[in-house]
């Protein structure tokens, strides 16, 4: 298979799985029936070329599989659920102005009659084509444990009936928290992909993004949407200079700012403006400001660490998280210096005992404070598990026992 | 006090070359011009129209609608702020004082008639400007041509999408305020030449771009004009 037919088929496949989901009646039934259009796809587009609207032929395709599953087994006809006829799906459109088959199969899958980790694999799986393995390694649970998260989901959602709609305006706020955090999810794993070869996935960048905006569409007064549309955009801006030519990945007080995407940026800062007056911050909203201040730096040294320290205080008393108490450890390195920083890490050691990037945030301060941080990076080595970034540690130890 | 209306023409190849920094101050001067105009009482409306790369033009060629893809050289629309003041004087020194790149201009035209309607871009969905542009080689040529749109149009929105609009006066009873790299000079109108000039602006609620376009093709405002179609940036 061609590369480019792999991107095209990751790319549409939300949206042509949900378009099935309403023709064929079920999730299992709709990514089957895609499966059988993608196979159908390999085999004809490198020779008949890729079709100007992919989408539309992999629905025709998947629709036909449907068509002729149904013939063969006739007994699937008269169980052809409430979901089968696309006109009743429209006419009972609930939320203005917004349509998008993969939004809508998103707020299925984060439907609250299933469990949130239930949600988001759900999503990963249908919406965007993970498998589950890679939802494994991103979300560090084992394959079977979330293999079976999805098949409970599916069967809540097939058992009860549940319909694959945006649901009605008042229903948005409580699947709301879920669908953000499978959109961060999916932008996380574009940023940091926990497998392939590469260290991003830009597809799934741009996918995240595209959704976070129509979110922003359908939601135009929650700031936490805001916030996430800004977050995502700010650090897909950086995403060029993010790895060097050996594919590791480069501190940010190395990167070539002039490469940034000014067009990302600014889009960034009118979510954040507008997340800013619609109420107080939560964590997306702290995240972006943290990013913008990052973002709109002249330069690494000109950098206002202070807005930054004051961002992940808020963001520490919001969430509790050891992960965040050691970024804002980093951050208050750069306001106060070292010793403070490393004051600040010493107490969380016990939490983040298992975290490469602990040990790694030691080490540095360790040095800038002019003391051996070579047992940290020992450390950090030693639990690392990514490949670019165990390369990167294993550079930098080097550099330091030169 | 009455309303005008301030339109923001943007030199969009000389922002897309700015830095980040630069485009940060600018942006936050921007919504602090815009803080300060609402707590002065002059705020009236506001917007601004995401980039023109993703904008269409829509005019009719020997009877058949066309399409024209962004981006659009030269000025650009980039966004508008409606407000109350109580002379041309006084909206000339509002216009004076937005925050803007060295090659942007602004321009100040009073109303005919208006029915603008604050905070769209609460509502839900996308909300699409669609300006309404004439070229004419005078400007008793292009009142006329305004009043037969308008004449054509009259009572044609339908009700759903329709968020409010106006239509100009004649140019000559506005103003334009020239680029800072030029010395910002202040001209009175006419500025008709060789350009298109607005004769009105009016805003639709439609799920796309592509939605926008369907309705405009099909417009009486298609039988003398040109309709650019800019979606509004929630900021």
């Amino acid at each position: 298979m061609t590369v480019d037919t792999q991107r095209i088929l990751r790319s549409v496949r939300g949206r042509v799985v949900a378009a099935l989901v309403r023709f064929a009646g079920s999730l299992d039934a709709a990514e089957e029936a895609f499966q059988e259009a993608a196979v159908a796809a390999i085999e004809t587009w490198p020779e008949a070329g890729v079709p100007d609207t992919p989408a539309a032929w992999l629905t025709t395709a998947g629709k036909n599989h449907v068509r002729d599953q149904r013939r063969r087994r006739a007994v699937a006809e008269t169980k052809a659920p409430m979901l089968m006829e696309d006109e009743a799906i429209e006419a009972s459109e609930t939320v203005d102005s917004v349509r998008d088959d993969s939004l809508r199969l998103i707020f299925a899958c984060c439907h609250p009659a299933l469990p949130r980790a239930g949600q988001i694999a759900l999503t990963l799986k249908v919406v965007l084509g993970f498998t589950t393995d890679e939802i494994a390694r991103a979300f560090v649970a084992p394959e079977p444990t979330i293999a079976q998260r999805i098949v409970r989901a599916k069967r809540t959602i097939e058992d009860e009936r549940l319909p694959y709609e945006i649901p009605a305006r008042r229903a948005l706020p409580e699947r709301l928290e879920a669908v953000l955090a499978v959109i961060y999810a999916v932008f996380n794993e574009g940023y940091a992909s926990s497998v392939g070869p590469s260290l991003m996935r830009i597809d799934l960048q741009a996918e995240a993004i595209r959704l976070a905006r129509l979110l922003a569409d359908l939601l135009p007064d929650r700031a936490e949407v805001y916030g996430l549309l800004a977050l995502t955009t700010f650090t897909a801006a950086r995403a060029a200079t993010r790895v060097d030519d050996e594919g590791l990945p480069r501190e940010l007080a190395a990167q070539d700012r002039a490469r940034w995407d000014r067009g990302l940026v600014e889009e960034g800062l009118f979510a954040l403006a507008r997340a800013r007056r619609l109420g107080p911050p939560g964590a997306y909203v702290l995240q972006a400001e943290i990013a913008a201040c990052h973002v709109t730096a002249p330069s690494f040294e000109a950098t206002d660490f202070g807005g930054i320290l004051a961002a992940y205080d808020a963001l520490l008393a919001l969430t509790g998280s050891p992960v965040v108490a050691m970024n804002r450890a980093i951050a208050l390195a750069h306001v106060a210096g070292p010793e403070a920083g490393l004051e600040a890490l010493a107490p969380l050691e016990a939490d983040l005992a298992r975290h490469h990037l602990f040990y790694a945030t030691r080490a540095e301060l360790t040095r800038r404070a002019g003391r051996d941080g070579r047992a940290d990076d020992e450390r950090a080595l030693a639990l690392a598990t990514n490949d670019a970034e165990r390369a990167l540690l294993a550079r930098r130890l080097a550099r330091a026992s030169a | 006090m009455r309303e005008h209306l301030i339109t923001v023409l943007e030199d969009e190849a000389a922002h897309a070359r700015a830095s980040i920094p630069e485009t940060a101050a600018l942006v936050a001067a921007r919504d602090a011009y815009v803080a300060s105009l609402r707590a002065s009482g002059s705020y009236v409306d506001g917007g601004r129209f995401r980039p023109s790369s993703e904008a269409k033009r829509v005019r009719r060629e020997a009877g058949r609608p066309i399409v024209v893809e962004g981006p659009f050289g030269g000025e650009v629309l980039a966004g508008y702020h409606y407000v109350r003041a109580a002379s041309l004087d006084e909206a000339t020194a509002i216009a004076r004082a937005i925050p803007r790149g060295p090659g942007d201009a602004v321009e100040v035209r009073p109303p005919m008639k208006a029915n603008m309607q604050p905070d769209k871009d609460a509502l839900p969905g996308k909300v699409f400007a669609l300006a309404v542009l004439g070229g004419a080689a005078n400007e008793a040529a292009w009142t006329t041509l305004m009043d037969r749109i308008d004449a054509e149009t009259k009572d044609r929105f339908p009700d759903a999408p329709f968020v409010g609009g106006l239509r100009l006066l004649p140019p000559t009873t506005g103003r334009r305020i020239g680029a800072p790299k030029d010395g910002a000079l202040v001209l009175d109108g006419p500025f008709v030449e060789s350009r298109e000039i607005i004769g009105g602006l009016f805003f639709l609620r439609l799920p796309s771009i592509d939605e926008a376009v369907r309705w405009a093709k099909e417009t009486a405002f298609l039988t003398y004009g040109t309709l650019e179609i800019r979606e509004l940036w929630r900021a």
